[in-house]
């Protein structure tokens, strides 16, 4: 199948169609910002949305999920999510992100549970079609995903209101099955689209990147102890909160609990943070990083040089969100590696 | 292996904490299979019982107070401060910040005189004796409690979290207070709670008391830039810290 | 030679509250005392806070009406702002509140009170709690868990949590109800109206088990003060104050909350922390009244809900005037029990219900504010004033265990009177003076002994303070 141009009321009619037929996560109003959640009707969809408070990893990744149950005997049995869904409106900069996850947890020791929510899901991407006030994909190259493979659907606002609707996998053009009837995309349709992304890549750069995306892992190499670590560190609140709302911070804690029988329990995971003070304690109460200071350089090296390292791409995707999130306003990506640059 | 003896103590405060632990409902049928609770039988009597588990809900405000609650430390294997009255003192502590017999006045009047009426500073338990475990909150948490309990009677360390409550805040999705300008003690306040004022249209109100390592330098430039000032963060402090280390 | 029995303590330790008897020379029973040995504070401490700060900090007096001290403290947060709050506002307060009163008023029937009234004021003590009554009588203990439950999920679904949430906040309240937890409140609605009018029934099939405490248990002539609607009704909210009569006359009428002070004064009592009200043209201690679900139904011409005053009826029938033993505080809290789930039913079936907007914005403007609302225990004064800087510069709490402080002392006189005697202490007859501060179901550590009995020392002293006898439960 190929793309479909489809209008507003078409489209909510597909989307409610859905909704009928299975899960569909997307982009919600909450108060007056905007969550992932689980939709009920088509009306609730907020396509308009500027960014979500967490990022959309959060259904392959959950803040907390149960690994495993396990008895005093030492049996065990893995607790694996295969329920199909639909996760409806991601951006193309958390797409980027999902896509680094994807590289991560199958790397060395594969995550199966990761792995199967991430083959359960069938992925719509919506371009952006307003600009949040902190947003710097454009900057980092992760405005538009149309080289990108991974997802399984890819949807455009037109200026004219109409949507483009491109699949992007055999998933995708299952899921398309219910907009047959919609014309399909002409060559001033295309390039109707293409202007979008050229303005999205323009406009997603509230913050400018004085250097080319590359050039980050050497620039960090070289500035291991500039004075900005320290300085920013004094104000730094060890909250987690630039880590927590990250889209590709994908750290994690593991506890298990026991049960009121003493006998049976379970293995749980939930988001950890390399900011907080005891994310590097070990055994012993031993903290291999205890100061401020190191623990907030780390977090820049691991965006701009550690991950790079892996796969070949820089980890932070300019979504903007620690910038929101940091009470104390220091976690800006962009002006840290601006800094290093200007003051090398 | 007998059910460890579990006994409850309360001294001032509102008995949440403990309704909390009735409102467990279900589950606290539960924790009746695995616990023998002397204290609903007993309460405190002259003969040297001994419990397994002491647990002391409130602030100690007069000084007949601090005897009974060393004689249960004596006879406690383990000894759990339940709530933010026993752990840091709570609200309670408020009263500090005043002249006691000023207090006794505005409170009696021309009768704060009389001897019966004594009040003393506001301790919490750890300022009276030695403390193995703190469930905290204003009132606690059910499921928390669950868990320490589970965890002490598996013979397990509990993970108490040593993170603030912007972690649990984050993990709820919800947009910072400070997004409107509203002042929350969030970054400075032990999480466990679920970030459950937050969550509801609250600021954090600082009921589990500070984390380690409160950032205190970071305070000024902090709240300038959200055009506060130090004042008016110690004025929302002081609701549950007044009197303790990271006091500004 | 005079002794002072000493039931010490109510609670578990001697925290919060005990009872004395004290014995004549003949070994009579001259006096008794209920004490509250605890202190905390609040009118002073709050001194400075700001004002929209206090429904969170009162809350915090105490753990089992939590949402009263919040109701009341948002209202007289209303009145330093100088708003109406949005209706909905209105609406969803009176729905929490009536959820607490579902939930306070089942945890004191189903789990304090029902032990007595079920297995007898005679029952080994062992038993005589909810997890003997559970063994003995299991469905009405479950009924008694779920209704308990219901109101407390009203609460959780309104104000995110139960105890000492900060939802109320002066100018309305800080979140509106959402269409799921409407709906999720009103499909459980039926099994409480089931489970609450079973409880009724239950009760007047074994009143009459109970003859000797009900005509002992404070059965004597006070003044009853509380709410009503303008119009006369039963109120738990928001209405003028009545004060009525041991013959149900009225005394006084469509009394402002804010004059309050003009007719209660405060006594203190040389052996308690706790003051005791009194009802100021008749003086201390004459002007003796009390507050709560009596004082309520006695003073309410009617319920104005149906089936609330379906059974007003048979409690009327017990006296020509005021009902006036205490015993019947459980009849009472049972019907209100009823007109709680019709007030919540239709309050929620109202269209504006799930309105957003429930909070009217303002800066104060007024420095004097008083909030009053009939707490589950009975009427909650709080009154504040505040500086220019909307801090609080003066507070004062009347708590429903206040008003009826007098009340309790002269109750448990009457029924050490008739049930203890001489030197031996008979545990059913300590229970009974207990049972009789439970009728109140004062807001103290003596009504939370929810997991099971109160544990009791018994003393009997002579007046250098030895120890002649002891007798303890275990």
């Amino acid at each position: 199948m190929i793309a479909k141009l489809v209008s507003q009321t078409d489209l909510d009619a597909w989307v409610d169609a859905l909704i009928g037929e299975q899960t569909v996560y997307g982009p919600k109003a909450k108060g007056d910002r905007f969550s992932f959640d689980r939709l009920n009707a088509s009306k609730d969809l907020r396509l308009d949305y500027d960014v979500s408070i967490l990022p959309p990893k959060k259904y392959f990744h959950p803040q907390q999920e149960t690994l495993m149950t396990f008895n005093k005997k030492g049996e065990f049995e893995s607790v694996i999510e295969r329920d199909p869904f639909v996760l409806f409106g991601v951006h193309p900069y958390d797409f980027v992100a999902i896509a680094q996850l994807d590289k991560l947890f199958e790397m060395d020791y594969p995550d199966a549970h990761y792995l199967a929510r991430r083959e359960a899901a069938t992925v719509v991407v919506s371009d952006v079609q307003k600009a949040s006030a902190e947003v710097f994909a454009g900057a980092a190259g992760f405005a538009t995903v149309e080289h990108r493979k991974g997802y399984d659907l890819l949807i455009t606002r037109l200026d004219d209101g109409s949507y483009v609707v491109d699949p992007r996998s055999p998933k995708g053009e299952k899921l398309m099955t219910g907009l047959k009837k919609a014309p399909d995309v002409d060559a001033d349709g295309f390039r109707a689209r293409e202007a979008v992304w050229a303005r999205n890549r323009e406009q997603l750069q509230k913050h400018k990147l004085k250097m080319k995306p590359d050039e980050i892992p050497g620039l960090l190499a070289a500035n291991r102890d500039h004075p900005v670590w320290e300085e920013k560190a004094a104000l730094c609140y060890s909250c987690g909160s630039c880590n927590l709302v990250c889209p590709t911070c994908y750290c994690f804690n593991v506890e298990d609990e026991l049960n009121w029988d003493m006998e049976t329990g379970r293995r749980t995971r939930t988001w950890d943070g390399c900011m907080l003070t005891h994310f590097a304690t070990v055994a012993g109460d031993h903290n291999f990083r205890p100061k401020r200071a190191a623990r907030y350089r780390h977090r820049y090296f691991r965006k701009g040089q550690y991950v790079h390292d892996m796969i070949g791409e820089l980890s932070c995707v300019g979504c903007g969100r620690c910038i929101t999130a940091c009470t104390a306003n220091i976690a800006n990506p962009a002006e840290i590696f601006n800094r290093l640059l200007e003051e090398k | 292996m007998s059910k460890p003896k579990v006994a409850i103590f309360d001294f001032a405060c509102c008995e949440g904490c403990q309704l909390q632990i009735v409102n467990m409902e279900e589950e606290l049928l539960d924790l009746l299979t695995v616990i023998d609770p002397v204290q609903w039988r007993e309460g405190m009597s002259d003969q040297s019982d001994e419990y397994d588990i002491a647990i002391i809900e409130g602030s100690i405000t007069r000084e007949e107070d601090e005897e009974p609650l060393k004689l249960i430390r004596q006879r406690a294997k383990i000894l759990i401060a339940l709530g933010a009255c026993a752990t840091i003192g709570g609200i309670n502590k408020l009263k500090d910040a005043f002249d006691l017999d000023d207090v006794k006045k505005t409170v009696y009047g021309e009768a704060a005189g009389m001897p019966h009426l004594a009040t003393a500073p506001v301790k919490a338990v750890h300022e009276v004796v030695k403390v193995d475990y703190d469930v905290h909150g204003c009132p606690i948490d059910g499921k928390e409690f669950s868990y320490i309990l589970r965890c002490l009677l598996a013979g397990r360390k509990p993970a108490i979290p040593r993170y603030p409550v912007c972690v649990e805040c984050k993990l709820r999705e919800n947009a910072c207070c400070y997004e409107f300008g509203k002042l929350c003690l969030g970054p400075i306040i032990r999480a466990g709670c679920g970030a459950l004022c937050p969550s509801n249209g609250f600021h954090c109100f600082g009921c589990r008391g500070y984390v380690e390592d409160p950032n205190v330098n970071a305070a000024k430039e902090v709240m300038e830039q959200y055009g506060k000032t130090v004042e008016d963060l110690r004025e929302k402090m002081q609701l549950f810290g007044t009197r303790q280390e990271f006091t500004l | 030679m005079s002794k002072t029995i000493t039931i010490d303590p109510v609670t578990r330790i001697e925290g919060h509250s005990k009872i004395t008897i004290h014995l004549d020379d003949k070994g009579k029973v001259e006096e008794a005392r209920f004490h509250v040995t605890q202190f905390r504070g609040f009118e002073k401490f709050t001194e400075g806070r700001p004002f929209y700060e206090m429904p969170a900090i009162t809350a915090r007096i105490c753990g089992i009406c939590p949402i009263s001290h919040m109701l009341a403290s948002a209202k007289a947060g209303d009145e330093l702002l100088a708003v109406r709050i949005p209706p909905a506002a209105e609406r969803l307060r009176r729905v929490l509140h009536m959820g607490q009163t579902v939930q306070s008023h089942a945890l004191s029937f189903f789990h304090l009170s029902s032990p007595d009234l079920l297995l007898g004021m005679d029952a080994d003590p062992v038993e005589r709690h909810i997890l003997g009554l559970a063994a003995r009588h299991p469905d009405l203990a479950r009924d008694g868990v779920w209704l308990r439950m219901y109101g407390q999920q009203i609460i959780e679904h309104l104000a995110g949590k139960r105890i000492h949430p900060a939802w109320a906040v002066p100018g309305g309240v800080s979140r509106p109800l959402s269409s799921e937890s409407r709906d999720q409140i009103l499909e459980q609605t039926p099994r409480a109206f089931d489970i609450a009018q079973r409880a009724l029934d239950l009760f007047l099939s074994v009143i009459e088990k109970f003859e000797p405490e009900i005509e002992t248990f404070a059965n004597f002539p006070t003044l009853f003060f509380s709410q009503v609607t303008r119009n006369g009704e039963l109120e738990l909210y928001d209405g003028p104050l009545r004060i009525t009569d041991a013959k149900r006359k009225i005394v006084a009428d469509h009394i402002d909350p804010s004059s309050y002070d003009e007719h209660i004064g405060e006594a203190s009592v040389p052996w308690s922390y706790l003051k005791a009200p009194f009802y100021r043209p008749m003086g201390y201690p004459d002007g003796i009244y009390r507050v709560g679900p009596l004082a309520r139904l006695n003073n309410a011409d009617r319920c104005g809900t149906p089936r609330a005053d379906a059974a007003l009826e048979a409690f009327r029938a017990l006296a020509k005037g005021a009902v006036l033993s205490s015993f019947y505080y459980h009849h009472a809290r049972l019907i209100e029990i009823l007109y709680a789930l019709e007030q919540i039913e239709a309050l929620l079936k109202h269209p504006d219900i799930l309105s957003p907007r429930v909070r009217a914005a303002a800066e104060p403007n007024r420095t004097d504010g008083v909030g009053v609302a009939e707490a589950p225990r009975g009427t909650l004064i709080h009154h504040y004033r505040i500086n220019d800087d909307g801090q609080i510069t003066w507070a004062n709490l009347i708590v429903a265990t206040g008003h009826n402080n007098l009340a309790m002392n002269r109750g448990i006189t009457q029924a050490a009177k008739k049930f203890v005697k001489g030197s031996s202490l008979k545990e059913g007859a300590l229970n009974r003076v207990e049972a009789v501060i439970r009728c109140y179901d004062p807001c103290l550590s003596c009504s939370t002994h929810a997991l099971g009995q109160m544990a009791l020392r018994v003393q009997l002293m002579d007046r250098e303070g030895h120890v002649l006898d002891e007798q303890k439960r275990v």
